[in-house]
């Protein structure tokens, strides 16, 4: 999220840059790319009121949002026994129904991956998050991130009851630690990746943990850590470390005195916990690479399905190697080995059409006649599409907008219908099938367990499923059932005290595999079918130390499916002749036993506390007032402080400051700014005021210093065709008097200033930079002076970026750009320095019109540089290398002079923040005939282009 | 802009002035026969006011400390009333108008202990910030001087006793101490377990329960072990001694009788919920109240629940017993005033912040404290 600059900064930004620079738009160093968070949707939101929570919602999804208010009241009630808190105020609480619904909230500004399952804001205390169709999930978040809400909050009071500064927190990896420890169990997820961080040596202890700052693995291990100190220490020694965060600056120390054991000696520990925890596994289980062919060798790959054609062997599968999810295929031998490298089919998250995969969340499917089914999210809303393999081209796209997240698509037996699972606006994931000669829907379920993973049955009638429902002494377990399409009764196939999930049925309809947790992580099972009924006997398969997923039959031999192993998914291919005898066990299932479904608990409360209309109440964001002095100007105050409604739609921003130097200046010399950008729509807007005064010092040729005044308004549409293309117009009126030297060269104008603009921005970046992908933009502006005619000019700026890659961080940069000007007073623009003309000045170079290319050839240098001082360490990731070289010229009336450099240089990237740069080499002018003498150095920082 | 910069320097001394002043409690006090001298009152802490009290209360004054306050008490001397603070600080304020009289000032720790007056002293210890010990204080501020600061291993988090001129108490890493009002340590006994159990004292034995779930009597005159029960679960509430019976509960939400013999389970209930708070007790029944903010009146014979009223917020604070009350804090921002034959509420008074302070009755005023340290006093109308 720290890499893409979002629209609503943009936003934010160019509003206050219209407004400061009014016509002087054209300052085109500013302009700025950038994928765009669409609002696809305009909820009407409505707030349910607990004892202890404001919960938003809209739409349809109000029978999920009670079901969710329960569970925010639960864990409030278990929160406050056992972490001896309160939270005193409510606690705003905003569910959406689906993560697609979710990644267009306004109240973070950023764009939110799809792995994010909710997020706890800090600056109002708002906890959102979105339903994804499974209830056990819904509750697991908002059990999680209201964890948050009591920790931070708790921690606050401690510090503040202390007369601490309340300016610090635990370390990450404690606080989602906590929040996963207090809100779920250890789990099949976590399991698997504990056991293969153990037993693959990736595991870091507490020690190194800023090593895997932020990421899923680190959550798991403060999770862990939690585990292992509730067995060593005592559950109540958890919340102490609350209680005795007060003690010391030190987390570390806080872990000694509530542990009453040195720091090393509880990592010790914790490490020989697991060791002993994990590695007798290496006896009973192995690893996935061992119990079968490996086809992939890197990146993250998912859902193999297997096609064959013209006695070639295929795997169609999706993966994330490069930074993209897409679609790829892999030819494999008679023996299921590959034999050529992957290739990619489709490029996703590059379109609108194919915005997003879901990896991980869904799979695909082919039909014997070589049909591929598959689903991406487009626009708002997910789309089934239908990919002929032969052709190698999408044949047929559905899409439904009631159905706003698709899973799992899979072909009926003669090709002609797909069932699939589906999440609607109710947020209710139920099972579909879509009939491809009707091109009609039909919904085959309707509730709220989360039906997933279907399949057609023994015949195209029957449709077998996983799902939640599960009631009796495994409530709320994923079990196998199948449902009759004639009656829609449902049946339990499998019931056992485990997840069981992903089934498919073997070609001849004998077997139905599937994945379960059994035994702690996914293994393979199958239950035998005889007389087309299936037996209660289940087969276990395999005996993986990790999991795997998606499995699907090569033939009544061969099984391929993704396994997680060495922190990568990859495609495995599984002979079931050579299933290793210790894996090989049955059990009998019980499901003669009447069984019922669970029911989800509804808060109950009264009528005047349910569906109260939203209505907009502001809150201050931030404040700021500013005393700044300098030699110049002397001594200016001022403020700046912006409000928001609750879910983040509306923002006022407001900035007034003064740079009077005598009080007879003061009331001229007021500077204020009023603005109103709004979010809530597809189309997002801006308007607001203005009044600037004072001294102004303009990059021009010569540089000037003048006093100018000038108010008027502004106004700003942004429309985003897509995730990553957008349409934007901005209009200025202002009166501007400026005085160069002050009462002899007077220039007054009224000046309107017109742009239109087009942005495209579906790069992927590293480290320093983008990597892969295409930006570009144009915009067309006009100013004119319209009483007086001082001022009139056009505008137009074109940029175009590519970047091509060679190798997972190897890749070739390409840049060409036209920056114009024409007409009277017409603005200078400039480059120079390290950000484009490498070599010459910073802005050094100025004319009215300029023109500038730059390639450059990015490679890693230093993947991780280490420091190990005495009492901590650095770890500096990521250094990189460029070799560069620019051209450009810049002019105003008559083309003048080619300039540009050649040289190479480093780029360090800071705490993810800031990349540093270096370069080296030689400028070229008179033309680009002559190379200047001697070597430029330049240090700055800034990503590259 | 002249006047400005010497308002300036004005406020810049104020500050100065302010930041540096002296930490100093220096008052003159006559001899109190019945002082209010530690949480709980006496050794035993049975937090019981054997006189019926009025519903109508009306605001004699409010002050405020600096920190925010533990679950702890005022203790009263003669015209004088001590609060204890979590930013290292001792408040002393006059009773009658709430005028602060002066502070002590210990910012590298925080006091959990009330202050324990005696005579012209006031001890108490103040647990250190960023190491694992504790100074236990005691001040003179009859002379406005501090008489011993000594230092101790491990941070005392409890409440201390006081028993004639001596103080007994422990730190939180299990050490059991025994003073006298000059600073000279008569005993001091290592359980080695860590004790977050603020301990009872009755007929010459010093009981406290421990992390591990333990019951220890120690001979308080000479530190020796007399026995160690183990009960379970963890104590992290005080005791209370009544008739020669214990009253404690633990972390599981269990409250246990005990005989203050040999600390054999006399009775047991369960509460349902964590238990932080100290039973207080009255000639038949004792209360007790949870983290689930379940309040209970039992039988003192036989653990009978008498009533149970369930509340709103979180019940971790010790409540004040009275012949016809019960006068119970909630984390909930308030106070609320329960009959005590039936447990109804007869009135809740409303707080800006988290009741924190055991409530007090000494002299007809009611001492109550909150978040921030604010300490409020009420007088009865009858």
């Amino acid at each position: 999220m720290l890499v893409y600059s979002s629209r609503i900064t943009k936003i934010v930004f160019i509003i206050c840059l219209v407004t400061f620079l009014a016509s002087d738009f054209i300052l085109a160093q500013f302009f700025y790319f950038g994928r765009n968070k669409v609002q696809y949707e305009e909820f009407d939101w409505k707030i349910l009121r607990t004892d202890h929570f404001d919960i938003y919602y809209y739409g349809e999804m109000e029978h999920v949002a009670e079901i969710g208010a329960g569970y925010a009241e639960e864990i409030y009630a278990e929160l406050k026994v056992r972490m001896n808190h309160l939270v005193t105020r409510r606690i705003p609480l905003i569910f959406y129904n689906t993560t697609i619904d979710f990644q267009q909230t306004n109240i973070t500004p950023g764009l939110i991956p799809e792995g994010v399952g909710g997020f706890f804001e800090f600056l109002k205390g708002r906890v959102v998050l979105p339903s994804n169709g499974s209830l056990k999930d819904f509750r697991h978040v908002i059990r999680h991130e209201i964890v948050h809400v009591f920790m931070t909050n708790k921690v606050y009071r401690i510090l503040k009851d202390h007369r601490i500064p309340t300016n610090k927190m635990p370390p990450l990896w404690f606080v989602e630690g906590l929040a996963e420890f207090y809100s779920t169990e250890w789990d099949a997820q976590a399991e698997m990746l504990l056991r293969d961080a153990v037993l693959n040596n990736y595991f870091v202890s507490l020690d190194n943990i800023y090593m895997i700052y932020g990421s899923f693995l680190m959550y798991k291990e403060g999770q862990s850590f939690l585990e292992f100190a509730a067995e060593k220490y005592g559950e109540e020694r958890i919340e102490m470390l609350i209680d005795n965060f007060w003690m010391y600056s030190s987390f570390n120390q806080v872990l000694e005195t509530t542990f009453k054991q040195s720091f090393e000696q509880i990592d010790a520990e914790w490490n020989y916990w697991l060791r002993k925890k994990y590695y007798p596994l290496m006896e009973s289980s192995y690893p996935t690479e061992f119990g079968s062919l490996k086809v992939t060798k890197k990146g993250f790959n998912f859902t193999p399905v297997y096609f064959k054609f013209q006695n070639r062997h295929f795997l169609y599968y999706l993966a994330n190697s490069d930074g993209y999810s897409s679609l790829y295929r892999i030819e494999i031998s008679h023996e299921y080995l590959p034999i050529d490298d992957p290739e990619l089919v489709l490029r996703g998250e590059q379109t609108e059409e194919f915005e997003s995969f879901h990896l991980f969340q869904s799979a695909i499917d082919i039909s014997k006649e070589g049909l591929m089914v598959f689903n991406t999210k487009r626009g708002g809303s997910d789309a089934i599409h239908f990919y002929s393999v032969f052709e190698k081209r999408v044949v047929k796209t559905f899409q439904d907008n009631e159905l706003v997240f698709i899973a799992s698509p899979k072909f009926s037996a003669d090709g002609n219908r797909i069932v699939f699972n589906a999440v609607d606006r109710k947020g209710y994931s139920d099972i579909y099938i879509y009939d491809l000669i009707q091109d009609r829907l039909f919904r085959i379920t309707n509730d709220y367990y989360n039906d997933s993973d279907p399949c057609f049955g023994l015949t195209d009638q029957q449709v077998i499923f996983s799902s939640d429902r599960s009631g009796g002494k495994f409530s709320g377990k994923y079990n196998l059932f199948s449902i009759n399409l004639n009656n829609y009764e449902i049946e339990y196939i499998s019931y056992i005290n485990a997840n069981n999930q992903a089934p498919v049925l073997s070609p001849e309809k004998d077997l139905l595999l599937f994945t379960s947790d059994l035994n702690g992580v996914r293994n393979l099972y199958e239950i035998p079918i005889t007389d087309g009924k299936f037996s209660n006997t289940v087969n276990k398969i395999s005996e993986f130390i990790s999991s795997v997923f998606n499995p699907v039959y090569i033939d009544s031999n061969y099984i391929t499916f993704s396994g997680f192993e060495k922190y990568s998914f990859n495609l495995f291919v599984f002979s079931r002749k050579d299933t290793k005898e210790d894996s090989l066990y049955s059990f009998e299932m019980k499901i003669d036993e009447p069984l019922d479904v669970w029911y989800a608990e509804i808060l109950e409360l009264p009528s005047d506390r349910k569906k109260a209309d939203y209505q907009k109440e502001y809150s201050l964001d931030f404040a700021q007032g500013v005393v700044a002095t300098d030699p110049i100007f002397g001594t200016r105050g001022g403020a700046i402080f912006s409000l928001s409604d609750l879910l983040g739609d509306d923002r006022y921003i407001f900035m007034i400051y003064n740079n009077a130097t005598v009080s007879s200046e003061i009331l001229n010399s007021f500077n204020v700014i009023l603005q109103k950008v709004n979010f809530a729509g597809r189309v997002n807007y801006g308007y607001g005021i203005f009044h600037l005064s004072g001294p102004v010092y303009d990059y021009a040729d010569p540089d000037q210093y003048y006093y100018e005044r000038s108010f008027g308004g502004s106004f700003l549409l942004s429309y985003p065709i897509s995730k990553f293309q957008r349409l934007e117009a901005t209009a200025t009126l202002r009166n501007s008097n400026k005085e160069v030297i002050p009462e002899v060269i007077e220039r007054k104008a009224i000046l309107f200033t017109n742009t239109l603009g087009w942005v495209m921005d579906n790069a992927v970046w590293g480290s320093t930079g983008p990597v892969d992908g295409i930006r570009a933009l144009v915009y067309l502006g006009y100013t004119s002076d319209i009483k007086y005619s001082n001022v009139n000019y056009f505008s137009v700026i074109g940029d175009y970026r590519y970047y091509q890659r060679f190798a997972l961080t190897t890749l070739l940069a390409f840049r060409a750009a036209i920056f114009y000007n024409e007409g009277k007073e017409a603005r200078l623009y400039y480059v120079g320095g390290s950000w484009d003309l490498r070599g010459w000045p910073r802005f050094g170079i100025r004319g009215e019109k300029i023109w500038l290319t730059s390639l450059e050839f990015r490679f890693p240098l230093i993947d991780q540089l280490g420091i190990r001082f005495p009492f901590f360490n650095l770890g500096f990731p990521g250094i990189r290398g460029a070799i560069f070289y620019d051209m450009g010229g810049a002019w105003n009336d008559e083309y003048t002079s080619t300039i540009g450099s050649v040289g190479f240089g480093f780029r360090f990237n800071l705490f993810g923040v800031l990349t540093l740069r270096y370069d080296m080499g030689k400028k070229i002018e008179q033309n680009y005939t002559r190379f200047q003498d001697g070597l430029f150095y330049q240090f700055f920082f800034g990503w590259d282009f | 802009m002249g006047l400005l910069k010497y308002k300036i320097f004005f406020l810049v001394v104020i500050l100065l002035i302010s930041g540096c002043a002296r930490s100093v409690i220096k008052y003159a006090t006559k001899l109190d026969e019945n002082p209010y001298q530690m949480y709980g009152k006496i050794p035993s802490r049975e937090f019981y006011l054997p006189a019926n009290i009025s519903d109508s209360l009306v605001l004699k004054w409010e002050s405020e400390a600096n920190g925010s306050f533990p679950n702890s008490s005022v203790s009263v001397y003669e015209d004088l009333v001590f609060i204890n603070d979590l930013s290292g600080r001792i408040f002393c304020f006059n009773i009658e108008s709430g005028k602060k009289i002066g502070s002590l000032k210990y910012s590298s720790g925080s006091v959990y202990s009330t202050p324990i007056p005696y005579r012209s002293k006031i001890i108490f210890p103040v647990a250190l910030e960023k190491d694992n010990l504790t100074e236990l204080i005691i001040y003179d501020y009859a002379q406005g001087k501090e008489m011993e600061a000594i230092e101790l291993p491990g941070r005392v988090l409890t409440q201390m006793i006081a028993v004639g001129d001596e103080i007994l108490f422990t730190s939180e890493v299990g050490i059991a101490y025994r003073f006298n009002s000059m600073g000279k340590k008569i005993w001091e006994t290592h359980t080695r377990v860590p004790t977050r159990s603020s301990p009872a004292f009755v007929n010459d034995l010093f009981i406290f329960g421990n992390d591990e779930g333990e019951i220890i009597a120690l001979n308080s005159s000479s530190g020796d072990s007399v026995y160690v029960q183990n009960i379970g679960g963890h104590f992290f509430s005080g005791l209370t001694i009544s008739e020669n019976v214990i009253y404690a509960g633990n972390d599981n939400g269990f409250i246990y009788a005990l005989n203050v013999e040999d600390g054999e389970i006399i009775w047991q209930f369960d509460t349902g919920a964590r238990i932080k708070m100290e039973p207080a007790v009255d000639g038949q029944n004792i209360y007790i109240g949870n983290l689930n903010s379940n309040f209970y009146s039992l039988n003192k014979l036989n653990g009978n629940e008498n009533w149970r009223t369930d509340f709103h917020g979180i019940l971790n604070t010790t409540p004040l017993i009275t012949e016809n009350m019960i006068i119970l804090p909630n984390v909930l921002f308030e106070i609320h005033l329960l009959n005590k034959q039936s447990g109804e509420v007869i009135k809740s008074i409303p707080l800006d912040g988290r009741a924190k302070l055991s409530p007090v009755i000494h002299r007809n005023i009611l001492f109550i404290g909150y978040d921030d340290g604010v300490i409020r006093a009420y007088e009865f109308v009858y």
